[in-house]
C-alpha cells in the first residue's frame, strides 16, 4: 500500500510543472483540476517537488501498480459519491484506473501528457447523469 | 447511432424502445460515446472500418430482465452479444464478434448470492469480480481463498466460461473445472439451471456437479447456446501454511526429466501448487514472477560474456552455452514448486520431491518462501499475489515504460497454443514457433521460451504478440497470428482462447473428420438459436443465415 500525504491544487500544478521543463498544463486540464480532489494519486517517480510543497488534501503515492490504491481505497470510495480523483502518473496506471472508472460511472474528464516525460496528469470524475459506463 | 446490419431503423429503434421498458431508459446505451467504451481497448484493427464494434448496449438487472431482452431480440432478430465485465483484454475484452451487435452488459449483475462456508462454495451472478469476492470473503470473516487470474479484475463468471486460469491448487485454478452448476438464459427466453440445479428447491446444487443425464455446462463456456446468470464455484479452503521452493538442473537435456518429475508429482497430489517454469541461463524469469523481475526485487544477472554466448546459441542452445552455465553455477533451468496445507504436511511433500528430482544430476534445492495464514498483506507486494489467494492488477505494470520495457505497446494479442507437458514438446514448440515468428516478423521470442503450467496435463505457451500505432504493423502482425494458428494446427497444437478476429482461424485447426466439431456446433445453434441472435460468430459458431461456408 502506497503511503498517503496531502497536496492542494497549487502544489499539483507545481509538481506538473516541474515536469514540463518550460511547457504548461492547457486550460482545459487546468480547468478540470478538482479544488479539492477527494484524493490524488501520485507515482513516486514523479514526486520531485511534492515534498516541498504545502499540502491540504489526501495524496496516495503509488509505485506504478495501482492494486493497493483500487482494493483499500478507489473501489469503496467509487462505490458512492461524487468526488473527482486526479493523479499524475505511467500511462499504464491509468489505463487501470479509467478501464476499472467504467465499471463505476466515471471517466476521465481530462488528462494531459507531460512533454519529454513518462507522465500523464489525469482527472477522473462521475459521468452525469449516465449509469455505469 | 449505428444499426445492425439486416436490421430495419425502425425495428431497431422498436427493440430498443421494448429494451427501455424492461431495464429503464439509464440502462439502454445508444450514443457514441457510451457505445464506444465497448470497443476492444486492445484491437489490433482499431479505427480501421474492420473493427469489431457494438451498435448499443443493455445491462439488465437480474436474470428475469436477461430473459426479457432475449426475447425482444428474437421479436425484431437482434444481434446480441453478452458479456460479464468486459475485461479480458488480450482476449477481444467487451467488444462483439460481429458487428452491430447490441451488447448485453451483464455488470449490474453483481450479487454474491451464497457463501457456503462448509461446502467451501460460492454462487455468483456475472458482474461479480474477483476483487468484489475476495472483499466480500474478507468482510464476513470467511476463510475461503479464491483463485484468480492475472490481473484479478475480471468477472469470476466470465473468467471460468472463457475457461481461464489461475494460480493456486490445480483443482481450483482451472477456472472453468472449479464450477459447480450454473442458471442460464437460453436463446429463446427459457431459464435453465444445470447439474442438481434442475431439481427444484435443490440442497445440492454447488456440490454435485453433473446432475444425471447429460452433462451440458460446457456449451455454455466459449460458446453463443446461453447467458449464463448464476454460477457456483468451489473455493480453497485457506491453508494452514504455504511453501515454495526451486529446484534448479545444469543442463540442456535435464529439462526433459525435469517435466516428467513435476508431471508425476503433481499427478500425485505431492506437488499441490501452481509450477513455475524458468530458465537462469536464457534469462527467462517464472510466468508468475515476472512483475518481480521488472521490478528489480528478483532477476537473473548476465556478464557481458553470458549475453555473447547467448546471442550465439541456436534455440537457447549450444555447447559453449552450456559449458558457461556449468562452469559458474548457473542453471540451465529452475522449477518454481509450492505447497499448500498443514506445516509437516508440506515439508514432508518438499522432501518426497527432493527425493524425487535427486535422480537428476547436479540438481540443487532451495526453500524460497514459507509463510504461515492469513497472509500478512502489508508484505504482499513482495509475492506473486495471486498464489496466495490475493487479486491484483500489478500484470499491468509490464506495460509501463521500465529498463526491462523501454518502449511499451499499445496493448497485445494472447497467442496461447496448448502443447503436451513434456520437454521434448518444449524444445519442439521453441523450434517450431521461433522459426516461424522469425520468418513472419513477429516480435514473439527473444531467445526462448518457456510454457505455463495453468493445467495439470498441458502446457500453454502465452505469447503476447503487441499491438502498436500502426496499422500497417498490426496488419502484418494479424495476419502473422493467423499463420502461427495454422502452424500450430499442422502440428497438433491448437489454441486454448482466442479473441474474435482469430476465432474463425484457430476453430478451423479443429478440423479432424470433415469439421465434425465445427458441423456438431452449427447444428446445436441451428436448433436452439434459429434466429441466431445470440453472440452470432462467437468462437466461428454463426447462425445459418450469416454462415460464409456451406453447412
Amino acid at each position: 500500500m502506497g503511503s498517503t500525504s496531502t497536496l492542494d491544487r497549487r502544489t499539483f500544478l507545481a509538481a506538473t510543472a516541474s515536469l514540463t521543463v518550460g511547457s504548461c498544463l492547457p486550460a482545459s486540464v487546468l480547468a478540470a483540476m478538482p479544488l479539492s480532489p477527494a484524493l490524488f494519486v501520485c507515482d513516486r517517480r514523479f514526486t520531485g517537488s511534492l515534498a516541498r510543497a504545502d499540502v491540504h488534501a489526501t495524496v496516495t503515492y503509488i509505485d506504478g501498480d495501482v492494486t493497493a490504491l483500487w482494493r483499500d481505497q478507489l473501489s469503496g470510495l467509487w462505490q458512492n459519491g461524487t468526488a473527482s480523483v486526479s493523479g499524475l502518473t505511467q500511462p499504464a496506471a491509468l489505463f487501470c484506473l479509467e478501464q476499472l472508472a467504467r465499471g463505476h460511472g466515471r471517466s476521465v474528464s481530462a488528462r494531459h501528457t507531460v512533454a519529454g516525460t513518462d507522465a500523464i496528469a489525469w482527472v477522473i470524475s462521475p459521468v452525469s447523469p449516465r449509469g455505469f459506463l | 447511432m449505428r444499426i445492425p446490419t439486416g436490421v430495419s431503423a425502425a425495428d431497431f429503434s422498436a427493440a430498443l424502445t421494448a429494451f427501455t421498458r424492461v431495464v429503464g431508459a439509464e440502462w439502454v446505451f445508444t450514443s457514441d460515446a457510451d457505445v464506444d467504451l465497448y470497443r476492444d481497448a486492445y484491437s489490433p484493427l482499431a479505427g480501421q472500418p474492420d473493427e469489431r464494434r457494438a451498435s448499443a448496449a443493455v445491462a439488465p438487472a437480474n436474470a428475469e430482465q436477461v430473459q426479457a431482452v432475449v426475447r425482444i431480440a428474437n421479436q425484431y432478430r437482434i444481434p446480441l452479444y453478452a458479456i460479464s465485465t468486459g475485461k479480458n483484454l488480450g482476449y477481444g475484452g467487451s467488444a462483439p464478434a460481429y458487428t452491430g451487435s447490441v451488447v448485453v452488459d451483464l455488470k449490474r449483475m453483481n450479487r454474491i448470492i451464497e457463501v457456503d462456508e462448509a461446502n467451501a462454495s460460492v454462487l455468483v451472478e456475472p458482474g461479480v469480480s474477483y476483487f468484489d469476492l475476495y472483499n466480500h470473503l474478507r468482510a464476513i470473516g470467511s476463510k475461503l481463498w479464491i483463485d484468480c487470474p492475472d490481473p484479478g479484475w475480471g468477472s469470476v463468471v466470465g473468467n471460468a466460461i472463457d475457461r481461464g486460469g489461475g494460480y493456486t491448487m490445480a483443482n481450483y485454478r482451472n477456472h472453468f473445472e472449479s464450477h459447480c452448476g450454473m442458471e442460464v438464459v437460453l436463446p429463446d427466453g427459457e431459464l435453465l439451471r444445470t447439474g442438481m440445479g434442475a431439481i427444484p428447491g435443490s440442497k445440492t446444487w454447488q456440490q454435485y456437479k453433473s446432475g444425471c443425464g447429460p452433462w451440458v455446462d460446457g456449451l455454455f463456456s466459449q460458446g453463443n447456446y446461453g447467458i449464463v446468470t448464476k454460477m457456483g464455484f468451489w473455493l480453497m479452503p485457506e491453508p494452514e501454511a504455504f511453501l515454495r521452493c526451486t529446484v534448479r538442473v545444469p543442463r540442456y537435456k535435464d529439462l526433459i526429466p525435469l517435466v516428467d518429475t513435476l508431471n508425476y508429482l503433481e499427478n500425485s497430489r505431492i506437488v499441490t501448487g501452481f509450477p513455475d517454469l524458468a530458465t537462469p541461463l536464457l534469462g527467462y524469469p517464472p510466468t508468475g514472477q515476472v512483475q518481480l523481475y521488472i521490478e528489480g526485487t528478483a532477476a537473473y544477472p548476465m556478464t557481458d560474456e553470458h549475453k555473447a554466448l547467448l546471442a550465439k546459441a541456436d534455440q537457447g542452445y549450444s555447447p559453449e552455452l552450456e559449458a558457461y552455465g556449468l562452469a559458474h553455477d548457473i542453471p540451465y533451468w529452475e522449477l518454481w514448486v509450492s505447497y499448500y496445507g498443514p506445516p509437516e504436511v508440506i515439508d514432508a511433500q518438499w522432501q518426497a520431491s527432493q527425493r524425487r528430482f535427486a535422480k537428476i544430476a547436479g540438481a540443487q534445492f532451495k526453500v524460497i518462501d514459507r509463510l504461515t495464514m492469513p497472509v500478512d498483506l502489508t508484505k504482499i507486494d513482495d509475492y506473486h499475489e495471486p498464489e496466495l489467494g490475493v487479486p491484483s492488477l500489478r500484470a499491468f505494470s509490464i506495460g509501463a515504460r521500465t529498463p526491462y520495457n523501454p518502449s511499451p505497446s499499445k496493448g497485445h494479442m494472447w497467442f496461447s497454443p496448448i502443447i503436451p507437458r513434456t520437454g521434448e514438446a518444449i524444445f519442439e514448440a521453441n523450434r517450431v514457433f521461433s522459426a516461424a515468428a522469425k520468418e513472419l516478423g513477429m516480435p514473439l521470442f527473444q531467445t526462448f521460451s518457456m510454457p505455463a503450467c495453468f493445467w495439470e496435463r498441458s502446457f500453454i505457451f502465452i505469447l503476447a504478440t503487441p499491438v502498436t500505432t500502426d496499422p500497417a504493423t498490426n496488419r502484418k502482425y494479424l495476419a502473422g497470428f493467423k499463420k502461427l494458428i495454422e502452424i500450430g494446427g499442422q502440428h497438433g497444437w491448437g489454441e486454448y482462447r482466442t479473441a474474435p478476429v482469430f476465432q474463425e482461424s484457430v476453430m478451423d485447426v479443429y478440423s479432424f473428420n470433415n469439421h465434425a466439431l465445427h458441423r456438431f456446433h452449427e447444428t446445436l445453434k441451428d436448433a436452439i438459436d434459429p434466429k441466431g441472435i445470440l453472440s452470432p460468430g462467437r468462437y466461428d459458431i454463426w447462425p445459418r443465415h450469416l454462415r460464409k461456408k456451406a453447412p
